[in-house]
């Protein structure tokens, strides 16, 4: 079976064991290892942020809540690296079956492809951390919440899902119009920018990011061998230039550049 | 020669001490893992405060605010020994709050307010206190407080009649003549910052405390007898 398809198939399966919830039973207290709503009616486990958000909610500390989804994080991340986010995650996957109109986009209209060879886009790419930081650890203990309240992927399988589903039970709250329009910019950018929400938002990914310069898992390029093609950085979905990358924080292990490259000099590499 | 030799070495140098790395941090992080589920009480919490309940206001939602009473629980399991007990005092107000939940952070002040009761935010609470001279029993059920007596948290699921989930919640447990011929606990529960201002909520409880009293002072001495 090709990579991508097994890809795929894992995915599939992964959509489906984390919206068990609709059986009573496997409500659990776990914790995804990726973002996705607690709040959504058929959620499994917890979200880790929603963890990390209480812990330090109103200038309280709660060390369990704090280190629980840390740990959860960890072990994927020491064993995988961001695997998860390729492999996994749904709103991963939510991205890879709308990531041909960005490509599209970037091939048809010059514009978009001065955009995506933006020298400064890498930069870019830092604001997942501002937003782990800011938004999920310090204004939680300071302010409130304000990743919650924003956050697109709590309103596209958490907010809407519930709304639908219980539409005599529950209506909009006057902050659901805010949380609309984030859910909005969110379909925009991985509309525009192929996974855009992996490269530049998504504060899981920051935590798990730094794990691929240690994880067990990781993706190497013989480059001695190397012609130079270019065909695993143009198919690369977080816009990495591969044959240069050595552990990069940004692979999520998806294995696209493995099957692109004609000498086969690209591999999932142990330990 | 000799230097391909010695960097090869010292590549199998960094190989090794990044393989000692991973298997040691794989195993200190799955020991803590396993000893939190083991030792700690982390599981219970994710599952009852995070997973199994909704934060309304963090999913920018609002439950209708249409109230009904009702005999049959949310569960069906029996209402609760302290709720039977209480019910001889007084009709019972309880609020559930968690942790980390901003409209919990809202109607605070409101109940307050409305039953002239003060207490912490993160301790679970009971007293007896007064609404306009009658006698409520008023039990704040705080769901992240470890100190809260299991049967008052379960008496969550109990009384969330329309299974909402979703915190805060105020259930008004008065008493009620049944068609069978009994006495029984009659209750009507609210979700979420119901309403727009504090004012309108404290009416909206006002009228339904003055509904709740009305049913309670006809059937309490038949309760009374039988408790």
């Amino acid at each position: 079976m090709k990579l991508q398809i097994k890809r795929l198939v894992v995915q599939f399966f992964s959509l489906i064991a984390i919206n068990l919830g609709f059986i009573k039973q496997m409500k659990t207290g776990f914790c995804y290892p990726f973002l996705y709503c607690n709040s959504c009616p058929a959620a499994t486990s917890g979200c880790p942020i929603r963890a990390i958000e209480k812990s330090l909610y109103d200038h309280s500390f709660s060390w369990k809540l704090l280190v629980y989804p840390i740990l959860i994080l960890g072990f994927f991340g020491i064993t995988t690296g961001r695997a998860v986010c390729g492999w996994a995650c749904p709103i991963g996957l939510l991205q890879r079956a709308v990531g041909k109109v960005p490509r599209y986009l970037k091939k048809k209209i010059p514009l978009f492809r001065r955009i995506n060879q933006w020298e400064g886009e890498r930069f870019l790419r830092y604001l997942k951390y501002v937003t782990l930081f800011s938004l999920v650890i310090v204004s939680p203990f300071f302010f409130g919440f304000m990743f919650t309240d924003i956050c697109p992927i709590g309103t596209f399988v958490g907010t809407l899902p519930t709304l639908f589903l219980n539409p005599s039970k529950f209506a909009p709250n006057p902050f659901f119009w805010i949380a609309i329009i984030f859910f909005v910019l969110f379909f925009l950018l991985i509309l525009l920018v192929e996974r855009g929400w992996c490269r530049y938002f998504c504060p899981v990914g920051a935590i798990l990011a730094p794990f691929n310069k240690v994880s067990y898992l990781s993706v190497s390029v013989n480059i001695e061998g190397c012609i130079h093609c270019d065909v695993c950085s143009d198919v690369c979905p977080m816009g990495i230039n591969v044959p240069e990358m050595n552990r990069d924080p940004e692979c999520i292990l998806c294995g696209k550049c493995i099957d692109a490259c004609p000498k086969k000099l690209i591999k999932f590499k142990r330990s | 020669m000799l230097v391909q030799k010695n960097l090869l070495s010292l590549r199998g140098v960094k190989v090794k001490k990044i393989l000692v790395f991973q298997i040691s941090a794989l195993l200190v992080s799955s020991g803590l893992f396993l000893g939190m589920l083991a030792f700690t009480d982390v599981y219970g919490e994710v599952q009852n405060t995070i997973v199994e309940t909704l934060c309304l206001s963090c999913i920018k939602l609002k439950s209708k605010t249409s109230v009904s009473f009702t005999f049959e629980t949310a569960n069906g399991a029996a209402h609760p020994d302290f709720i039977m007990k209480n019910l001889t005092r007084g009709p019972v107000f309880l609020y559930y709050g968690e942790k980390a939940c901003p409209a919990c952070d809202v109607m605070y002040p409101v109940v307050k307010q409305f039953l002239h009761v003060e207490f912490q935010k993160d301790k679970s609470y009971y007293n007896l206190t007064s609404f306009e001279n009658q006698t409520v029993v008023y039990i704040y059920i705080y769901l992240d407080d470890s100190g809260t007596p299991k049967e008052w948290i379960d008496s969550f699921k109990i009384y969330d009649k329309d299974h909402i989930n979703g915190l805060p919640m105020f259930t008004i447990v008065t008493l009620e003549y049944e068609h069978g011929g009994n006495v029984r606990p009659y209750y009507a529960t609210l979700s979420g910052a119901f309403l727009d201002t504090d004012e309108e909520r404290i009416n909206f409880l006002t009228k339904l405390m003055q509904e709740s009293f009305s049913m309670y002072n006809r059937n309490k001495i038949a309760y009374q007898n039988h408790h």
